[in-house]
């Protein structure tokens, strides 16, 4: 359990968060305010919450137990992410913040594929975004499980509920704000954590002979416990999984100038690298020092009988940041999400900028506490929105980027058509080959559905090049940089 | 000092200085606003 200072460090650090929401909602006057901060942020705000979006549960609490149970190996595949974030960064990034009137993947994708395109993508991105809320509702419970003597159920609906109410209060304004609190709390509290456990146990070297001494396997860069198909595998999810994922694109619309957009990300990417090595050092520590354990439970027992009275507290503080940030600025999407591309553009498709200010903010509502019965009491559904989060890199990834990347900013060079059918066959493939196929020959379902995707996308575009739709919309106008 | 000292106190080097930019970044947004 928790010492008096360390339950108090997490008090203030749940009033504080509480209080931007309150802060930010004074703020907000309009739905550009609550969906894109006025797309006016900074370079430190978006590398900050960018950060901490990226840096979840499965970023601390789940990278301490696969280095305890299984070993570095996973470094050289977790490059994959930032690979993606620094082409991201420099190819993409800049290009959405410079076009006009784009708050959703939905806008982007009714751009370049119209109408159909903007639904389809819009319907899968508010289904992704609605697992990943749901997994980052049941960290929280976790995190706080072992140290506050309270009920699974009703730690999971605090946590929750305080990331729904500063959310829904202070839309992005709020969540970037908070990001930025918990990016500081996140990186400060992961980094102490690391240097007292490498001091204690006499160096780094000391912990790496230690380590070998039991198993030399956990050493291992490439090979050992991995076959070459589990890496590219992992390589790939990690590459694309989250790659140009809703929460990221609003982000790269909030950022006052594209190349705020582009350094942030290429920096937090190199980043990635740095934090990734404190975190992965404290499961080699727990992997001498606590022998035997459940992997899971590895960095909340490492924190609590190896740190001092006050880091504790500051580390979970952390960890719970970690989970905070990255379920509101999912849930901040999804409802943005339902606003603009479902609401705004089939259910009231003459709602007003007060109407859909407000309806976002009963979405997030709706959402959050929708995220909570579900992720707690229905785990048959909760089951089912785990697997939509693995369909995003088959089915709007490709057809996203080559839109976005053909041709000048804002140049539309492919066929309006070719998206659609190209979502739906890498969709349908992916969960051909994963679910009836059971993946044969090793091939991972993510691979085959990209190059499907793929293949269907150049069919289709080449075959209907030169139709134009009747929705087609007007081109945006680029945003001049301030 | 070895390699592996070396490699993990500078990624920790790392972090605060991250944590750093973004107060400093922050608080020169705030003031600027």
């Amino acid at each position: 359990m928790l010492s008096g200072l360390d339950l108090t460090i997490l008090v203030v650090y749940m009033l504080v968060v509480l209080w931007i929401g309150y802060f930010t909602m004074n703020k907000i006057t309009s739905f550009s305010d609550y969906s894109v901060a006025g797309r006016s942020m900074p370079f430190a705000l978006i590398f900050a919450t960018i950060g901490a979006t990226l840096a979840g549960g499965g970023a601390t609490v789940g990278r301490v137990s696969f280095v305890y149970e299984t070993g570095i190996v996973v470094f050289l595949a977790l490059l994959g992410v930032v690979i993606s974030q620094i082409l991201i960064g420099f190819f993409v990034a800049p290009r959405i913040s410079k076009m006009e009137n784009i708050y959703t993947i939905g806008d982007i994708m009714e751009f370049y594929f119209g109408r159909s395109g903007q639904l389809i993508a819009s319907i899968i991105a508010f289904l992704f975004m609605a697992s990943m809320f749901g997994v980052q509702v049941l960290a929280l419970g976790r995190i706080l499980e072992p140290v506050i003597e309270l009920p699974f159920i009703t730690l999971t609906i605090i946590g929750a509920l305080i990331t729904i109410i500063y959310t829904w209060a202070g839309g992005m304004l709020a969540v970037i704000y908070t990001d930025a609190i918990q990016f500081i709390i996140l990186v400060g509290s992961m980094a102490t954590a690391a240097v007292i456990g490498v001091n204690k146990m006499g160096g780094m070297t000391q912990i790496i002979d230690q380590v070998g001494a039991i198993d030399t396997e956990h050493l291992v860069f490439f090979g050992g416990p991995w076959t070459v198909g589990i890496f590219i595998a992992t390589f790939l999810s990690f590459l694309l999984g989250e790659a140009l994922a809703p929460h990221y694109i609003q982000r790269y619309a909030s950022s006052k100038t594209s190349n705020i957009s582009k350094w942030s990300t290429v920096s937090f990417a190199i980043m990635y690298i740095f934090l990734t090595i404190v975190i992965m050092v404290i499961g080699l520590i727990g992997f001498v020092e606590f022998p035997g354990l459940n992997g899971d439970v590895v960095f909340v027992t490492y924190a609590q009988e190896y740190l001092p009275i006050g880091i504790v507290g500051l580390v979970f503080g952390g960890l719970l940041s970690a989970v905070m940030s990255t379920g509101s600025s999912i849930l901040n999407t999804a409802a943005v999400i339902f606003t603009r591309d479902i609401y705004g553009k089939i259910i009231n498709k003459s709602a007003d900028d007060s109407s859909l200010l407000k309806w976002t903010k009963y979405s997030t509502l709706i959402v959050g506490i929708g995220g909570i019965i579900v992720s707690l009491f229905i785990p048959s559904v909760m089951g089912l929105m785990l697997y939509a989060f693995q369909l995003w890199a088959p089915s709007v990834l490709p057809p996203l980027c080559i839109a976005i990347l053909w041709g000048g900013p804002s140049e539309r060079k492919v066929s309006p058509y070719a998206g659609p059918p190209a979502i739906v066959a890498g969709l349908l493939v992916t969960i051909l080959w994963l679910n009836i196929l059971g993946e044969p020959f090793g091939i991972p379902a993510i691979a085959v559905g990209i190059v499907v995707n793929l293949v269907v996308f150049w069919v289709t575009h080449f075959m209907t090049l030169h139709k134009m739709p009747r929705n087609y919309q007007n081109m945006p106008t680029e945003k001049v940089d301030a | 000092m070895g390699i592996w000292d070396f490699i993990v106190y500078f990624s920790a080097s790392v972090c605060y200085i991250a944590a750093a930019t973004v107060i400093v970044g922050w608080v020169k947004y705030a003031r600027g606003k």
